[in-house]
């Protein structure tokens, strides 16, 4: 538009360099919870959509993790970014083993349960598996990639399989300070330390 | 920058556009006077089959999204709207998970019907014709697959982009019309 001055073209430039140059901010680095508060070291905080009181202890055993991208998912792979919140919710100390969606599919093979679960590429195919083979809990994160407003959004949700209810809902908004942040500290840290929270008020043994 | 008399002209009508710019995708309550939703703009009947349709009142599915099944409660005609993550719940509360496999394909959708409860799917489909952009609204017996109702509207270009008084809430409309026609005990000003 016509209004953009210099003016708040170098106010954004500062703003942004400031951001990269700041000690605090990182992608996908490999980080532990602070051991004073076990909480993940954030400024940013998240919105809790919804919160519903459940007994996870009974289903801590396994935590199956899916990641995925609403919208461009053809041309982005999930892998590393699965791996890497796999990595960090394992500092959690909670779940008892962590799963991806194919860890899961070999472990119902192994198990030999193949012919009563078939592919679990749908809700009530992981819903048959966590009543025939053990039960999880299922967690999932989605990134918008959907051009607009909420793009970069993340969106971390806790579902009970046998139930396929939808236990915690939070996101996180990066835009919120008016610059796309993709740090661990503006998107992913403060939906771990959402589920810590949740964990918390909802486990009787979770430190 | 100076600029002539038509280039303000151009800016200010602009600016009018984009102050009084249609809503898109809001649900909406119906007018009380004429009980339909607020719009002058009429959509096309594509295809329309007689049918009792109080045969399938109890339930109705609509896609993934809150204006379909808010649009569909409002328009209060099924006892229960629900979308693909509430169809997936009603099956597992009635204990039929080992007997339909997925609701993710329209095979898995016509077994939910015929094992389950039969309903009536809800969905939009996009087509291109003749250079512009059509949205129709759907409305399937699950059942049978068989398209019961199509109504269409246009964005009047090629670009698919649609908007709730020229395109959604007609077509919502033509779903009330045809609902209260094929409907014994249904009529759209109550």
């Amino acid at each position: 538009m016509f209004f953009i001055s210099y003016n708040s073209v170098s106010k954004f430039l500062a703003v942004a360099s400031c951001l990269l140059l700041s000690a605090c901010v990182s992608v996908m680095k490999d980080t532990s919870p602070d051991p004073n508060t076990g909480l993940f070291p954030t400024m940013f905080g998240s919105e809790v959509i919804t919160n519903k009181r459940s007994d996870i202890d009974s289903k801590k055993q396994l935590l199956l993790v899916e990641v995925f991208h609403n919208g461009g998912s053809n041309y982005f792979d999930t892998r590393n970014v699965t791996d890497y919140h796999i990595k960090q919710l394992r500092k959690l100390n909670y779940f008892d083993e962590i799963y991806t969606l194919k860890d899961l599919e070999l472990s119902i093979i192994n198990n030999g349960l193949s012919d009563e679960i078939t592919s679990l590429d749908n809700p009530l195919a992981i819903s048959r598996a966590a009543k025939n083979y053990k039960p999880f809990l299922w967690l999932t994160i989605e990134i918008d990639m959907l051009p607009g407003p909420s793009a970069g959004n993340r969106k971390l949700t806790l579902i009970d399989p046998t139930t396929l209810e939808k236990l915690l809902i939070v996101e996180a908004h990066p835009n919120q300070w008016g610059v796309i942040a993709t740090s661990d500290e503006a998107v992913r840290f403060p939906l771990y330390n959402a589920l810590i929270e949740y964990i918390r008020q909802n486990s009787k043994g979770f430190k | 920058m100076s600029l002539d008399k038509n280039s303000k002209l151009i800016i200010f009508l602009t600016f009018c556009i984009l102050l009084f710019s249609c809503t898109t995708l809001k649900v909406t309550k119906r007018e009380a006077d004429t009980g339909y939703f607020p719009t002058f703009m009429k959509a096309t009947i594509i295809h329309s089959k007689k049918t009792n349709l109080d045969q399938y009142n109890q339930l109705a599915l609509v896609p993934e999204d809150d204006f379909s099944l808010g649009m569909l409660k409002e328009i209060g005609y099924f006892d229960t709207v629900v979308n693909f993550a509430g169809l997936e719940q009603l099956i597992i509360e009635n204990n039929l998970l080992d007997k339909i496999g997925t609701v993710s394909n329209i095979p898995g959708i016509n077994k939910a019907a015929k094992t389950y409860k039969n309903f009536l799917w809800v969905n939009w489909r996009v087509e291109l014709r003749n250079n512009k952009q059509y949205l129709q609204l759907a409305l399937v017996d699950a059942s049978t697959m068989e398209d019961l109702f199509i109504s269409e509207t246009t964005s009047g270009t090629q670009l698919p982009i649609f908007n709730d008084q020229e395109n959604y809430y007609p077509l919502m409309n033509s779903l009330l019309d045809y609902i209260s026609e094929n409907s014994p005990t249904y009529s759209i000003s109550d």
